[in-house]
């Protein structure tokens, strides 16, 4: 009978520990994003005959509907509302500290937003993204970068840091940006490559792959063709993929475009095009566990704030391709991407820009 | 008579001071941010801007204004006596300060000076979210 007993105990605690297992897998969990390397889980595309409606319009499917969007690892909020809610802990803590000092403040404000939970998402995701922008160089063939080559961009991509407070001296050259919403790339007088992450971006990036193709984005400025050209470095693989870019129209060329100067996008299209590799290996690697609306949910997550911009203003400086452009032309054009929308690739070959190339006729 | 005091502290700027604003433009990311501080007729509001975009709007210390203002136009001066040749700049802004009939308007990129744009916007929004008993009036 006690045995009986035992052993109904111990089968219970096993499937129950079966169950739990289950649940966190399917959970956001570090452990079960971190997948096998991109190259063992992207499938080749598939021509396909037929194709869902959407496939025809990407920006319309990822950006007709406002508001906050959902997948299984999270949401993505507009903007502006990760500003908002910033703001309101920050006016809070002023109310309620009438006699503290602004660094008094501002230390406060850190311990809120950028607490361990919020921090450790955020470093998670940075690790993975900067180990597959890695690999992604790395597997790139000999007729693309040389050894030397290869070393340069590696070394550019691992001294690039990212800064993530607290200690709040951490960002004592832009104590603004505890309550912003960006995310971005810095190289600093002295030569320093630093990330730096926006206290109101902690606040509302909780997709997975968000953080990915955000993160993503800017890891890859770290070694876009004009950083790179002011190192002092020049490779032709880059060369190819800018004369691609220009040519399929994801790069305005406008009369006056002068390569990395104001206005010129190649520096944006490219840490697009980079980002949308990763993301590219984020989505497969989730792909049999999701079913189809929840990786179009998820696709549509990595690149959903990129819907709206702000064109019209006075300084703006027109270097981000427009938003159709970016997840039409970079994002939804892609063949992996396409491959995991359940999309057939674009019938003109070849469609999509890499390192190899070909251009064809007069840019 | 505690209110009495609070309303004498909280006197606006004194009658036919010179109206004046502070405009700071600045691009981060894909994102436009503004902060607009206004002076006229002796009242002082505020307005912060996200894409044009209303983040926060209300009146502003007016003992603490007249240092701000000084701040920002010490910063045009700086910029325009001492330009830095500046690489294509991720991160542009623009300042524009007008004091009765005169305008004064620097621009320059958010990684340079020191970190300086980014102090004053904080000054600058600072005041605003730190509006006293007397501008919650
Ligand atoms: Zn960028």
């Amino acid at each position: 009978m006690l045995q009986t007993l035992r052993f109904r105990f111990l089968l219970g605690a096993v499937i129950l520990c079966i169950s739990v297992v289950q649940i966190f897998r399917k959970s956001f969990h570090p452990a079960f994003l971190e997948k096998p390397a991109e190259a063992d889980v992207l499938h080749p595309p598939v021509i396909r005959e037929y194709q869902p409606k959407y496939c025809d319009n990407v920006y319309q499917l990822f950006c007709q509907k406002r508001g906050v969007s959902q997948d299984p690892t999270g949401f993505v909020h507009p903007d502006i509302d990760g500003e908002m809610q910033a703001l309101k802990i920050y006016k809070d803590i002023i109310r309620q500290h009438r006699d503290w000092n602004v660094e008094q403040i501002d230390e406060e404000l850190v311990h809120q937003i950028f607490n361990p939970k919020r921090r450790e998402q955020v470093l998670t995701a940075a690790r993975w993204v900067k180990r597959q922008i890695e690999n992604f160089i790395s597997r790139q063939p000999r007729s693309v970068f040389n050894a030397q080559e290869k070393r340069q961009i590696l070394s550019r991509i691992r001294k690039t840091e990212l800064e993530l407070p607290p200690p709040i001296s951490l960002y004592a050259d832009e104590p603004d940006l505890f309550t912003r919403n960006e995310v971005y790339y810095q190289r600093t007088l002295d030569g320093k490559m630093r990330l730096r992450v926006g206290g109101a971006f902690l606040l509302i990036a909780k997709s997975w792959f968000n953080l990915v193709f955000t993160l993503a984005h800017e890891w890859a400025h770290s070694i876009d063709p004009c950083e790179i050209r002011s190192a002092h470095l020049s490779f032709p693989a880059y060369d190819r993929l800018t004369a691609c870019l220009l040519q399929r129209g994801l790069i305005i060329s406008h009369k006056t475009r002068s390569e990395c100067q104001e206005n010129d996008q190649l520096s944006e299209t490219f840490a697009d095009w980079i980002a949308v590799q990763i993301t590219a290996d984020a989505l497969a690697s989730f792909s049999t566990e999701f079913q189809t609306d929840q990786i179009i949910n998820a696709a549509r997550n990595s690149v959903r704030d990129l819907c709206e911009q702000d064109e019209d203003i006075e300084i703006d400086t027109l270097s981000y391709p427009a938003p159709r452009v970016r997840i039409e032309g970079i994002f939804g054009n892609n063949p992996h991407i396409r491959h995991l929308l359940g999309c057939t690739l674009p019938k003109k070959e070849p469609s999509y820009c890499t390192f190899e190339s070909k251009t064809t006729g007069s840019l | 008579m505690i209110k009495l005091f609070i309303y004498a502290f909280c006197l606006p700027l004194q009658a036919g001071q010179i109206n004046s604003s502070i405009e700071i433009q600045y691009a981060l990311g894909r994102d436009h941010y503004r902060f607009v501080a206004t002076s006229q007729n002796s009242s002082i509001v505020a307005n912060t801007f996200l894409n044009r975009q209303v983040l926060d709007t209300g009146p502003i210390d007016s003992n603490r204004y007249p240092l701000f203002l000084k701040r920002v136009s010490d910063f045009i001066s700086q910029i325009k006596k001492d330009p830095i040749p500046r690489p294509p700049c991720r991160s542009p802004f623009r300042i524009t300060v007008k004091i009765g009939s005169e305008i004064h308007i620097a621009s320059g990129c958010r990684s340079t000076n020191g970190g300086e744009l980014s102090k004053l916007v904080r000054d600058g929004e600072f005041l605003l979210y730190s509006k006293n008993e007397c501008e919650q009036k």
